[in-house]
């Protein structure tokens, strides 16, 4: 073997390593000093990724959206769908025989449609069609419409926490009123808010898109870590707000986080999980600054602790908490 | 100055595509073609720390200059080298000697491409590759369900991804054979 090929099989042997179960940071480290020590070793290896990342793939998006080195990362959890004309060929290239009883390619054609909605305090974790998973939050309705070539929701209202399987540069498409988050296979949080959008993306990469701009559609993408908030025409991105992105989460875990919130949004907060809902009868008192993490469901406790950490005075009705600054 | 990740994208953005013709070019004047390969990844090499200085605008150009250069120092090294190619190489640059790239190897052909790529492979290398790539099996999972062992399943697809991504970016798409010149001489001399 010439220096060059052993260079190309040291390359293609790591890149297959790192889509194994025993990746390590420490041998992440060993694969970015291979890479540092020769540029003929990135040569290689950058040549390869490129090139087996798109193997068995039919979209260009992950040129724009996946440009990570995550790319390859286990598919192992979910059998991937492979278009069915391929999948036919490649069975039968295969050989029917040694594959019997193994049923490798789901060639769905049929659409699977499924309506989602949770009540207020409820959360409810829908498993789609494609593997994917989506957490509905309180009062959220969503719609969705899986198969064929298509993988589409709709989020009426409320909030989602979405675990996209990667289905070989399938794209995923998520509607929220005039916007639309296009991923690949990530995990993202949506709230809808009236007529904001708030996407906190978790891992990955999405591109979020505004349907109104026109063909042209005007995309922004947003990457595990950032946030991006759309109102109207306009939409914000804000990169490495990784701990405002777990907040954006806790939700899942049954709390609410707040870190420098005014005591009126943490109460609206309130209000969207629970039928108790919490009054604030005046600017001063609703204005008060507030952090910390608290159960959702237990309204009273946060009552009581505005009452004993920050005097404020309470009166409770049964069915309404009234909070005030006298 | 670019960092890494700015020159990883703009080699695989710019000068990856470039591969078949570049490939062509070398072929065709190097004393050895089955070299050609050897001789892409310096001049690839090449590329990319030049770049590091700042990203050229014309790809083409710049990756042309720097593989005749290559294939000039490394005919003069060479005393077995035919007068001629050194010659051709440092004449007026042909029509053909442009590198350019290849319009029908879109990313939007890659899903058809594979399909042919794995026809080309060995039987058992692409049953390896198309459970482990295409249907997302562990290496463990693929090495069971063909009843083989964990280290079949990983040469085999190291082979396969390296003859892959050959075929993908416009080459034979054959699996490398692991010899080189010397072994190939004995074989032929035998």
């Amino acid at each position: 073997m010439s220096a060059q090929q052993q260079i190309e099989a040291r390359a293609a042997d790591w890149l297959l390593q790192r889509t194994e179960a025993g990746w390590s940071e420490s041998k992440q480290a060993e694969l970015d000093r291979w890479l540092a020590s020769s540029t003929a070793h990135q040569a290689a290896y950058w040549r390869l990724e490129h090139g087996w990342r798109r193997v068995g793939s039919d979209v260009s998006i992950e040129q724009d959206l996946d440009w990570d080195d995550d790319w390859d990362r286990p598919a192992r959890r979910q059998r991937r769908w492979f278009p069915a004309a391929l999948a036919a060929s490649l069975v039968a290239a295969l050989g029917a025989a040694q594959f019997s009883g193994l049923s490798p390619f789901s060639s769905e054609v049929a659409v699977a449609r499924q309506k989602i909605a949770t009540a207020r305090g409820e959360r409810k974790i829908a498993a789609l069609a494609d593997g994917s998973e989506i957490e509905l939050n309180t009062a959220t309705s969503i719609r969705a419409a899986i198969g064929g070539n298509n993988r589409e929701v709709w989020l009426d209202e409320g909030e989602a926490y979405f675990s996209i399987a990667r289905r070989d540069g399938q794209r995923f498409v998520v509607h929220v009123g005039n916007r639309s988050i296009t991923v690949l296979g990530t995990k993202f949080n949506v709230r809808r808010d009236g007529g904001r959008l708030i996407l906190s993306v978790v891992e990955g990469k999405v591109s979020l898109a505004d349907t109104n701009a026109g063909s042209s559609g005007r995309a922004v993408v947003v990457t595990g870590g950032d946030m991006a908030v759309a109102d109207g025409a306009s939409t914000v991105v804000t990169a490495g707000l990784d701990d405002k992105v777990s907040e954006a989460l806790s939700w899942r875990d049954g709390m609410l986080s707040f870190d420098q919130s005014s005591l009126a949004e943490a109460a609206a907060e309130f209000n969207r999980y629970n039928d108790k809902s919490i009054v604030i009868t005046d600017a001063a008192a609703g204005d008060i600054r507030i952090g910390g993490t608290f159960k959702w469901n237990n309204v009273d406790a946060f009552a009581r602790i505005m009452r004993d950490a920050y005097g404020l005075n309470v009166e409770d009705d049964g069915s309404v908490i009234k909070i005030s600054s006298r | 100055m670019p960092d890494d990740r700015e020159l990883k994208l703009w080699f695989c953005q710019h000068i990856l595509p470039l591969e078949a013709s570049l490939t062509r070019y070398i072929r065709r004047n190097c004393s050895d073609p089955d070299l050609a390969a050897d001789v892409r990844q310096d001049v690839y090499a090449a590329a990319i720390d030049g770049a590091r200085r700042g990203f050229p605008d014309n790809c083409g150009a710049y990756l042309h200059t720097i593989a005749r250069n290559l294939l000039i120092n490394r005919a003069k090294r060479s005393r077995l080298v035919p007068f001629e190619i050194v010659a051709s190489l440092e004449a007026a640059e042909r029509v053909d000697d442009v590198l350019v790239p290849e319009r029908q190897l879109e990313a939007r052909d890659d899903l058809r491409r594979t399909q042919q790529g794995l026809d080309q492979l060995p039987p058992r290398c692409r049953e390896v590759v198309t459970l482990r790539k295409i249907e997302g099996y562990s290496t463990r999972e693929t090495a069971e369900r063909l009843g083989v062992g964990i280290d079949t399943v990983e040469k085999q697809l190291t082979l396969g991804m390296r003859a892959l991504v050959d075929f993908l970016l416009g080459g034979s798409g054959k699996i490398a054979r692991n010899e080189g010149p010397a072994e190939r001489n004995r074989r032929q001399n035998r």
